[in-house]
């Protein structure tokens, strides 16, 4: 275990991708070591929400070229490519800069959601698959709609933060706050109700890395009931492909109007306080 | 060669002109037909990769033609689209260049391409409040290309929306100023032929198919594609 | 509760709780509890599925507009005290089964879920702010129209709660992404925001959004309401199918086979059609 690294703190688990020096390319090695930490986090009950980022100023550049993959190995490839997405119940967030294509592109778009720093460039040519299985293409039809979905993929531009938070392939972006630290507000202390903010702002960080948006957006996540994270994730992805009236009587996931929680978060608005999630 | 439709090609583009200006360029059943053909012959020509369609005199398409459709009799009396007229079943890419009108009709033709390059004046919509036929492509595909809201808005409200409008909504892939629409919608196919090099390269069967499936159906389809490496 | 309680008490409080005021074909409902946000209560619920079921039935009703009184708020969904007593006194476990024996009594009618044939157009207007089972509501509308103070959101994920009516369309009233952020996070959308990512039409000045509404429903009033209702039902048909399937659907009373088609096709000539030579793109 060398090229994937893993580290809950705070009921965050942090997923790096730990191959710099080859732009964190993917080999046969690695991403079995990545299918066996996306299982740890499916049983860790100490890890909530989960950050996938890289070292290094790249994301992903895509995948080594081998000669011959194994059976076992071509197994594995195909399995990450579901990604975070189905495969557990409890979130996963893509923390992306530069370069993000290939292998990469597949593994950032099958989280939940993804935020990147300035720096980042979606790629999503579909020549730069050969005759690679089409995932992409499956996340990139429902995440921006068939139009823009074949336009990425065919015409091989490079999107930048922009025009990815545009498109609604990102959903922040993660910019460094040059405020000094002695000049920074103390942190709001936890008390009175959970706050309504705007959808979608900036995320901004000491450092405006990309890791540290995501454990920033991870840690705003944590505040929230986790029940209703899965039932909502659960019932998003399952809804896809079902015809709509269909749809809206599926029960998948866990209930959150069956959870303890749902009663402490409704005493805890009534008696304005910030709620406690014991997840059940 | 008909003087509705005009068929050229460059390179490996077949580039095809609705050519009734006078009308708006209005899809009557003969229009219809020629296009159907013009599609056929993109599919099976092989030196062919692409397509691009376009309207002469700075108008995409009307729609119907109403005069027809209230004067004819059998086919030409019928408002249900010629078999093979929409694109989207072809294996190669098609490619709508909009200027002006883009209507009823025209406007389901330019959603059955795979991409759409606008001029910024184009506009796009249902706004003949008399026609009451019977829009199928677009209420399944339009959810599709954009979303629910701006889906029923187009369709239940007639009001037409502007080029930059569906490119905010995800409808229109490239605004360019007037005039310059078929200019950039030829640059962007030539450079995916010289790229894809071959109609199965570009996947678009599988690709539209994703549009509608189950995520897990969906995945195991591209899966099922892979063929190692 | 039967229907017929569900009407008495509809007709009860209809003229208090809901207020109703039809222009034309246009049926305006305001939702009226200013001084609780608008937040729907036993009664306004029932005052509000009367409303729904006259204006499906009422053949010289077109559209209908839901707003909310006052320009504070749309409506701040349900009232939580009332639920946080409920809790209390019954447990999760009960108060999942007081939900499920009511779903299986199947008599519960759901503007949210449409499962009474609602295939008219509702706009919403949203006034002010629009939260949890009121935001659900705006969601379930064909159209919104927001006036520019006013915000929309689904903060259940901060007590606990599913937004079960709406996770699942999430996804085809703005994307995935941005739909789970909306759930996750519980962050609001602003007019703006909400503008660019297509799900309203417009953003209204504060206070004009009923007007804005009445301009648009105009519009739509243009239709004969079987075409209208024909293209809604199959949007909704057709919406989680496979494309070639959606596309192909086969569905009574196309309106081309209607009375107004041939008329239709008369005045058009008459009038002129729209884009063509000499006219106007709108």
């Amino acid at each position: 275990m060398a090229e994937i690294g893993y580290l809950v703190e705070d009921r965050v688990a942090i997923i790096s991708l730990e191959a710099p020096d080859r732009g964190n390319a993917f080999t046969p090695a690695m991403r079995g070591e990545l299918n066996q930490v996306f299982e740890r986090y499916r049983v860790d009950e100490d890890a909530w929400v989960a950050v996938i980022c890289a070292e290094g100023p790249d994301f992903c550049t895509g995948s080594e070229a081998v000669p011959a993959l194994s059976h076992g190995e071509q197994r594995d490839r195909a399995r990450y490519w579901a990604g975070g997405r189905l495969d557990t119940i409890k979130p996963t967030i893509a923390a992306v800069q530069g370069v993000c294509r290939g292998e990469g592109l597949a593994l950032a778009l099958g989280c939940d959601l993804r935020l990147a720093g300035e720096s980042v460039a979606f790629q999503a040519g579909l020549d730069s698959l050969g005759s690679g299985p089409n995932v992409e293409a499956v996340w990139l039809v429902n995440l921006v709609g068939l139009s823009v979905a074949l336009d990425l993929l065919w015409t091989r531009r490079t999107v930048d933060a922009a025009q990815a938070a545009r498109l609604g392939l990102i959903n922040r972006l993660v910019s460094i706050d040059e405020t000094p630290a002695e000049a920074q507000p103390e942190e709001r202390p936890a008390e009175g109700r959970l706050p309504v903010r705007p959808l979608g702002q900036s995320i901004v960080t000491t450092d405006g890395s990309a890791r540290s948006g995501g454990i920033k957006l991870a840690r705003e996540l944590l505040q929230y009931a986790p029940v209703t994270r899965s039932f909502q994730k659960e019932t998003a992805y399952r809804s896809i492909g079902v015809p709509f009236h269909y749809a809206q009587t599926l029960e998948v996931g866990p209930n959150p109007y069956a959870s303890e929680d749902r009663i402490e978060g409704t005493r805890a608005f009534v008696e304005n306080r910030r709620p406690v999630w014991h997840n059940r | 060669m008909s003087p509705l439709l005009t068929t050229r090609t460059e390179g490996r583009v077949l580039v095809v002109e609705m050519a009734r200006p006078q009308e708006g360029n209005a899809l009557n059943r003969e229009l219809q037909t020629e296009l159907a053909g013009a599609w056929r012959q993109l599919e099976a020509d092989e030196e062919l990769l692409a397509g691009v369609l376009h309207g002469s005199g700075g108008v995409f398409s009307v729609g119907h033609d109403v005069k027809e459709l209230a004067s004819g009799s059998g086919d030409q009396a019928d408002p249900t689209p010629a078999d093979g007229l929409f694109p989207h079943s072809l294996s190669k890419p098609v490619i709508a260049a909009v200027e002006g009108a883009c209507f009823g009709l025209g406007f389901e033709l330019a959603m059955a391409c795979d991409l759409r390059v606008a001029g910024e004046d184009a506009r796009f919509g249902f706004p003949d409040t008399n026609l009451y036929v019977s829009y199928r492509l677009a209420s399944a595909l339009l959810p599709r290309l954009t979303n629910l809201g701006a889906s029923l808005d187009l369709l239940l409200t007639g009001n037409p929306m502007g080029a930059s409008r569906l490119e905010q909504l995800r409808l229109v892939n490239r605004v360019t100023p007037a005039g310059q629409a078929l200019i950039a919608a030829m640059d962007l196919a030539q450079d995916m032929v010289e790229h894809f090099g071959s109609a199965m390269a570009f996947r678009k069967e599988q690709i539209w198919q994703f549009s509608g499936l189950p995520l897990p159906t969906a995945l195991s389809l591209a899966r099922a594609s892979y063929n190692g490496g | 509760m039967q229907q017929s309680d569900i009407q008495q008490a509809g007709i009860q409080q209809s003229g208090e709780v809901l207020l109703r005021e039809q222009d034309g074909d246009i049926l305006v409902a305001t939702m009226n509890r200013p001084e609780r946000m608008n937040a729907l209560d036993d009664n306004l619920t029932n005052a509000l599925n009367e409303a729904w079921l006259d204006f499906r039935d009422a053949p010289d009703l077109k559209v209908m507009i839901i707003t909310g009184a006052g320009d504070r708020a749309f409506c701040s969904g349900v009232d939580l005290r009332r639920n946080d007593e409920r809790a209390r006194d019954l447990g999760a476990q009960t108060a999942q089964a007081i939900l499920d024996a009511d779903r299986s009594r199947g008599v519960r009618l759901s503007f949210n879920g449409n499962n009474f044939g609602l295939w008219k157009p509702v706009i919403a207007a949203i006034n002010g702010w629009c939260l949890a089972a009121g935001c659900e509501m705006a969601m379930a509308c064909d159209l919104r129209i927001m006036e520019e103070h006013a915000q929309m959101g689904l903060p259940e994920v901060k007590r606990g709660m599913g937004a079960k009516q709406t996770t699942h369309k999430l996804y085809h009233l703005t994307n995935l992404n941005i739909g789970l952020e909306m759930a996750w996070t519980g962050d609001t959308l602003t007019a703006q925001r909400a503008y660019d990512l297509g799900l309203v039409t417009e953003v209204a000045p504060k206070s004009e959004s009923v007007a804005r509404a009445k301009e648009l429903a105009r519009r739509i009033c243009r239709f004969p309401s079987g075409y209208l209702e024909y293209h809604k039902l199959r949007v909704f048909q057709s919406l989680g199918l496979p494309l070639d399937y959606g596309m192909s659907i086969d569905q009574r009373f196309p309106p081309q086979e209607s009375e107004d088609y041939r008329t239709g096709l008369e005045r058009s000539l008459s009038q002129g059609i729209p884009g063509g030579p000499g006219q106007h793109l709108d």
